[in-house]
């Protein structure tokens, strides 16, 4: 209903807002986990280099024109896009540099936990039990 | 005397070249004492199976007795005709020649002067002692010449009567065993004195060349005295002195301070009732009894034969219509049929119920079990001769350990008159001793306790035979350097000569060794050598203490702290190198730090399975942590591009 007023009171912006955020529109549409994170990062970083041109349009009049203009602006497109896909490229690899890290963590804390528990054997001798 | 002449008990060095009498049958040697090198002494080896007698070798030294011998010392050494360590009892010097040499019957007159009055005041000394000969014989009698009066050869240096011949023995004591003749009593010395005058007088052994089994026979059926002389003329004096000497009972015999004045002994006569004598014998498969002694040698002769004999009743007929006995048979069923001899499944009734009879039928007899004859107080030797040799020449340790365990001592006493129960509550002792679990008792403790003066034989000694307590801590001492450090320096025969020879803390420290090989043996182990060192030898002893330590393994291993354990095992090291072995006790029985050893295992068994479960958590959490990663990466971008938004928005917002 939201999108329908849009549509309906301010056409160009509506219009203009769609194509520039076409890309969190695409991962809504393919991402199948229902928490949509990669939407989510997609459409924010999408969103942050979509205001401008759409908050131009509406202060031009909110003509077809002035937002067809916008369009034709390769900068104007291409950041926002490209923005989307940082957002998706951030959701790709921050889990496996996260992931990385507290692997080699958790390496790093079983290595001292079997040098512990080879002294206490050894100590003790425990392998003998 | 060389310097390098074989020693004995370190002091008295053997002459193998001197001339030297023969004693129970083996040449004794001419012994000089490095301390007193004037004194003539002579020292004679005894086998191993047949120990000295105890009650002689505990004499104190100022114990003496005119014409005869006491031990001096007794100790071991290398005998020089065998070349191996043997026992050697030490005594003063003997003329070189016997009365077995004597090939010339002896007259009364001399015989009398140079051998009764001297023996029989050599007896009388050792009846003031508490003790006994039993070995009165001719070639145990020592001469320096003609009408002097002769030397009592040791008595001591075998079991009692163990070399007397059934001759020379009165036939309730020739029944036995040699080594289990026992003690005895002085009047049965008087009776060989007896014989052995007979002997000298006639010129020969009376009844030579016949079985002991038909002296014995003889002698029960017709009366020592005619046995012995039968077809003899005598003259009136010997032959009254010898009536009394052989009577058959001890109790009529002149006693040793009689026979110093024969003149008196000779007139000292006990009316002696004749035994009652059967119109017809009893057949014993094949023995025939005319009397009730006749009667219990038959059946310690044939005991399956008596035993059936009994329990048919053939036995209690022939006492009650044969012999006319009433009173006899009704004591014999008193005593036998008070056991059930009608249930024998343990094969145990037979024999107690011949044993008992045999008791009750003739109260002089000794013990016979399974048809072997003995004196309870003769199993010490019994046990030491069947102890060396299995159940071969020597008494079959297994009948014996049957006597004892069984209590069959206590019923054989239940047969005697009151006086001779002495024994009972020693028995008693012995049975303890005997079913005592452990490597210190059983058998070979009972030979330890029982011959005290027998030298500890253990293989572990190398051929070394200690004869006392602190010579045991250096015979292994000197034995460490050659044995095997694998197995501690104990073995049931250490062991028992410990717990016989020692002290009650040293008995309960032996009692509680059960085996060889757990921590707790070991520890024992270690605490009785200990007590040992410190009560009989305080100076070191670095190779049994280092023998000790390399059979230690167990106590050591039980110090589960490895780096204690290594600490502790340079500690002990260090301490058997100076060879204390009570220091070496208190580094491994601290009862303290073993608890906290304990303790601080059981923490870190503890704290090992707590680390275990976090490595396996670790392990096991990384599709976890791939999840939570993965949330996380999404939420930070998440941020990231809200953050970017609102930057955006804000910079929108401010123009």
């Amino acid at each position: 209903m939201l999108c329908g007023a849009a549509l309906t009171f301010a056409t160009a912006a509506t219009l203009l807002a769609a194509i520039l955020l076409a890309p969190a529109l695409i991962a809504a549409v393919s991402e199948r986990n229902p928490a949509k994170p990669i939407t989510r990062a997609v459409t924010l970083m999408g969103v942050t280099f979509t205001a401008a041109p759409v908050w131009r349009v509406v202060q031009g009049g909110n003509s077809i024109a002035a937002s067809l203009d916008c369009l034709t602006d390769p900068a104007v497109l291409a950041t926002a896009w490209l923005a989307g896909a940082c957002g998706w490229a951030l959701c790709e690899m921050l889990p496996v540099l996260l992931t990385g890290v507290s692997e080699w963590r958790a390496a790093a804390a079983m290595a001292k936990l079997t040098a512990e528990l080879e002294a206490e054997k050894l100590e003790w001798g425990l392998d003998q039990d | 005397m060389a310097e390098s002449a074989p020693l004995v008990a370190l002091y008295y060095a053997l002459d193998p070249a001197a001339l030297a009498p023969r004693i129970n049958g083996v040449r004794a040697y001419v012994a000089q004492d490095r301390r007193d090198p004037a004194r003539r002494l002579l020292a004679l080896p005894c086998a191993q199976t047949a120990p000295p007698q105890a009650g002689y070798l505990a004499l104190p030294p100022a114990a003496q007795a005119v014409n005869t011998v006491l031990p001096v010392d007794f100790g071991t050494g290398r005998d020089p005709a065998t070349g191996a360590m043997a026992l050697f009892v030490i005594f003063p010097g003997l003329p070189a020649s016997s009365l077995a040499d004597l090939t010339r019957p002896m007259p009364e007159a001399e015989l009398i002067q140079t051998v009764l009055l001297p023996v029989a005041a050599a007896l009388d000394q050792l009846a003031a002692l508490h003790l006994t000969h039993r070995a009165v014989r001719p070639d145990n009698l020592f001469t320096a010449g003609r009408n002097t009066p002769v030397m009592l050869g040791p008595g001591f240096a075998a079991p009692p009567a163990s070399h007397q011949g059934a001759v020379f023995e009165p036939p309730y004591v020739a029944w036995c065993h040699p080594t289990a003749r026992g003690p005895g009593l002085i009047a049965d010395d008087v009776y060989a004195l007896g014989v052995t005058l007979l002997t000298l007088h006639r010129g020969v052994v009376p009844l030579a060349g016949i079985d002991e089994r038909e002296i014995i026979r003889r002698k029960i059926e017709l009366g020592c005295y005619e046995a012995l002389t039968a077809g003899t003329v005598l003259p009136p004096m010997l032959a009254d002195l010898l009536r009394a000497m052989l009577a058959e009972v001890p109790d009529h015999r002149p006693t040793p301070a009689a026979l110093l004045t024969p003149e008196t002994a000779r007139i000292r006569r006990l009316a002696a009732r004749p035994p009652r004598r059967a119109q017809r014998p009893i057949d014993l498969a094949g023995s025939m009894a005319w009397s009730a002694r006749d009667l219990a040698y038959a059946m310690a002769s044939t005991p399956d034969a008596a035993t059936a004999a009994l329990r048919s009743g053939q036995i209690d007929n022939w006492i009650r219509r044969g012999l006319g006995d009433s009173q006899l048979a009704l004591k014999l069923e008193d005593c036998v049929h008070a056991r059930t001899l009608d249930t024998d499944d343990d094969g145990f009734a037979g024999p107690l119920a011949v044993m008992r009879a045999i008791a009750v039928l003739d109260p002089l007899a000794p013990l016979v079990w399974r048809g072997i004859a003995v004196f309870p107080n003769g199993l010490g030797p019994a046990l030491a001769s069947g102890a060396g040799q299995g159940t071969g020449a020597g008494l079959g340790a297994d009948a014996i350990a049957e006597i004892i365990a069984h209590d069959v001592i206590a019923s054989y006493a239940a047969c005697l008159p009151r006086a001779r129960r002495t024994i009972v509550a020693e028995a008693r002792e012995w049975r303890t001793l005997l079913l005592l679990r452990g490597i210190a008792g059983g058998i070979a403790r009972l030979v330890c306790v029982l011959n005290p003066g027998l030298p500890c034989a253990s293989p572990l000694l190398g051929g070394r035979l200690p004869t006392k307590l602190a010579d045991l801590l250096a015979a292994l001492e000197q034995a460490s350097a050659s044995a095997d450090r694998k197995h501690p320096p104990i073995d049931p025969s250490i062991a028992c000569f410990i717990a016989a020879h020692g002290d009650g803390a040293m008995q309960n420290d032996a009692a509680s060794i059960a085996g060889l090989t757990t921590t707790a043996d070991q520890l024992a182990i270690l605490r009785l050598f200990a007590r040992l060192q410190v009560r009989l030898h305080p100076q070191p002893l670095p190779g049994l203490a280092a023998w000790l330590l390399a059979a230690s393994g167990a106590s050591l291993a039980h110090w589960q702290s490895r780096s204690q354990r290594e600490a502790a095992q340079a500690q002990l090291v260090i301490l058997a190198q100076a060879g204390g072995i009570a220091p070496m006790l208190a580094v491994l029985d601290n009862p303290a730090e073993r608890d906290a050893d304990r303790t601080a295992a059981t923490d870190a068994a503890n704290r090992a399975k707590l680390l275990a479960t976090l490595l396996a958590d670790i392990a096991a959490g990384a599709p976890r942590r791939k999840t939570a990663n993965l949330k996380l990466g999404h939420d930070l971008a998440a941020s990231i591009g809200l953050i970017a938004a609102c930057a955006a928005g804000l910079r929108l917002a401010l123009g």
